[in-house]
């Protein structure tokens, strides 16, 4: 940083800045909380607050920007002004008068030292849409999700790419790899989900087709199988059910039978099959439910003992009242 | 610590010291976000009866100095304006009971203006979208008894698309559900009385999972716990009337372990520093569940039960306080 610090010429010696005269910030007479800037800073905001009056929205500008950007990448305005600086650029002479593969440089960096900040998204997606496309954008994302494979940003970015561009080859071989190397990333899993809503769920029915949740059960229980008490699998199955009932493929029930004894102590395929068999509303499995309950919140899943109690009187009721429409 | 005392007096006065520390590093890099800091200070007091420790007169006067000509609030001066400073700001001047010198139609019509077609809101006029600003711009409208001003249905149509296949909510549409947005989302509904809408109980299943042995909770699956969510998921499990589905006394064993013993202030785990925000959720948390007798905090709102039923024309359907 200090190394940085001597480097730095103050733009009133810079000679393409010599025409401009830069704007101190006004604090106010009596500033409760004053801010605390740098020289630096103060210097580079000062000439942007001229710019900003002039409008100048030649090629300098965008250098004084790449500084600013740099030091405080939150500043809406910067990059607002940014936008109509490339804008004016491209509209006076041309795509070919910028330098957008700088600009797709400078935000993979920023992306990479910041990649929780909105602003820089935000640009990102309106330089893709405007000017330089989708190609490289999904490279792009995987770099930053095998950084951080939860950044919400990269998926929401992901997501819109694949919408607004139909890149949806290749996606689930994708979400296999992540997968495959984490069980338990639960972004991943909710993109798989994503993925196959938007090219298969059925909007007539409100369901998913069979077919479909016939495969990813299984590829579901391929993943189970591995670490059982992880919870994403798990909601994934319920979720590929949406809009219909558990017994449209009686396959899920039956291969949940088949794991149950090999799965003491998971609270998660117990809770599956109590759910299914209360759908099923018979006296036996009403029964079966009550059993399973009280295994639940006297052994495996204590933490959760209350859930499971109300769940207990819940399935009590409804026996009775089975019972009492027989 | 096993004895599970809550160091109140401690707690007190770690907050009233936090705006003393000038000189700090953190009280500088939080500069843009002190609105936000302001009113989770602010509002762990109340919730430990001591909000007249705070300079009122000093408070409101600086909030005001926040409003921008557009009408909205930034988190500081000479900062840009946001929904989630605007909030904060609403609710400092309603603990103060100061409503009356706010600019209320100008924050109306902001709030107003950033509603957009699909029912969305941005959190400024840069465009960022995320259910936690719908969730601020129908507090702040209901708060000031104007939610007529904005298009209701399309809110509760948009929040719809956000609600995910494991019942809970993400940022956006398609996005991961997280504790967090689940409360944004939950609140919402609360607000527009429209939580019969949606199916209570697997998205109280989802919050209750939340809990790990330990007792603390988790915002996502395979997270580890944290104090914060002891007010993202307490509060929409209080909200849709399932706060008995969890283990209390754990969950309260846990938020205790994450006090500082000799600073006061809570911490996001055990063992950690506390800060102001942690010290205000773990709070929440146990007024909440009802322990030490604190000033019970409305789990929609964010703000005192006894501050709120000042409103007339709030019908909190959920607080049985």
């Amino acid at each position: 940083m200090s190394d940085k610090e001597q480097k730095y010429i103050p733009f009133s010696n810079r000679e393409e800045w010599k025409d401009v005269k830069p704007i101190e910030q006004d604090d106010g007479p009596n500033p409760i909380c004053p801010i605390a800037y740098s020289d630096e800073f103060k210097d580079k905001m000062n000439y942007f607050r001229a710019v900003l009056k002039t409008q100048d929205k030649s090629k300098r500008v965008i250098e004084l920007l790449n500084e600013i950007v740099q030091e405080n990448p939150s500043n809406y305005t910067v990059w607002y002004y940014r936008r109509e600086v490339i804008k004016h650029l491209v509209d006076q002479s041309g795509k070919d008068s910028f330098d957008f593969d700088e600009e797709m440089e400078l935000l993979e960096e920023m992306g990479s030292t910041d990649p929780k900040n909105y602003q820089v998204w935000n640009h990102r997606r309106f330089i893709v849409e405007n000017y330089v496309g989708a190609n490289g954008e999904k490279e792009f994302l995987e770099q930053v999700l095998q950084e951080d494979a939860k950044n919400y940003h990269a998926w929401a970015h992901r997501q819109w790419l694949l919408k607004n561009y139909s890149l949806w080859h290749g996606e689930l071989e994708y979400v296999d790899k992540l997968l495959q190397l984490d069980h338990r990333n639960n972004s991943a899993w909710n993109h798989r989900y994503f993925i196959l809503f938007n090219l298969h769920f059925n909007q007539q029915t409100k369901s998913m087709p069979l077919n479909i949740i016939e495969k990813e059960i299984e590829y579901a229980f391929t993943h189970i199988k591995h670490s059982p008490n992880n919870e994403s699998p798990w909601s994934y199955l319920r979720g590929l059910f949406k809009g219909q009932k558990y017994s449209v493929q009686p396959k899920l029930l039956a291969t949940l039978l088949e794991l149950k004894p090999k799965y003491i102590g998971c609270s998660h395929i117990n809770s599956l099959v109590i759910e299914i068999y209360q759908e099923q509303n018979t006296k036996e499995s009403l029964e079966e439910s009550l059993k399973i309950c009280k295994i639940l919140y006297q052994n495996i899943d204590q933490i959760h003992h209350k859930y499971w109690e109300f769940k207990e009187k819940n399935i009590k009721d409804q026996l009775e009242r089975l019972i009492l429409s027989q | 610590m096993t004895d599970n005392q809550l160091l109140k007096e401690k707690h007190v006065e770690y907050i009233i010291n936090l705006d003393k520390k000038k000189e700090d590093f953190e009280y500088w890099v939080t500069e843009h976000l002190r609105m936000n800091g302001m009113y989770w200070g602010l509002s762990a007091l109340s919730i430990l009866n001591s909000i007249d420790k705070m300079n009122k007169e000093e408070t409101i006067e600086w909030v005001l100095s926040c409003q921008q000509p557009n009408g909205g609030f930034s988190g500081n001066n000479q900062h840009d304006d946001h929904l989630l400073s605007t909030l904060s700001a609403v609710q400092i001047l309603l603990q103060f009971d100061a409503l009356d010198r706010l600019n209320i139609d100008a924050v109306v019509d902001y709030v107003v203006s950033l509603q957009q077609p699909d029912g969305s809101f941005f959190g400024d006029r840069w465009g960022e979208v995320d259910t936690r600003f719908t969730y601020c711009a129908v507090s702040i409208l209901s708060l000031l008894n104007k939610l007529d001003k904005i298009n209701q249905d399309k809110v509760v149509e948009f929040i719809g698309k956000c609600r995910n296949f494991d019942g809970g909510y993400g940022c956006l549409p398609g996005a991961e559900s997280h504790a967090g947005q689940t409360f944004t989302c939950i609140g919402t509904l609360a607000i527009l009385h429209r939580l019969h809408e949606i199916d209570i109980d697997t998205i109280g299943w989802w919050l209750c999972e939340r809990q790990l042995p330990n007792g603390g909770l988790n915002g996502r699956p395979e997270k580890s716990s944290d104090v914060c969510y002891s007010w993202w998921v307490l509060s929409s499990l209080s909200a849709i009337d399932r706060l008995h589905w969890i283990d209390q006394d754990k969950l309260r064993s846990y938020i205790i372990d994450c006090q500082d013993q000799e600073t006061g202030g809570i911490a996001d785990k055990p063992q950690d520093l506390p800060d102001v925000f942690h010290t205000f959720f773990g709070l929440c948390g146990l007024s909440l569940m009802g322990y030490y007798n604190l000033e019970h905090i409305d789990p929609v709102y964010a703000l005192p039960t006894k501050t709120l039923r000042k409103l007339k024309h709030l019908n909190l359907t959920w607080n049985k306080h």
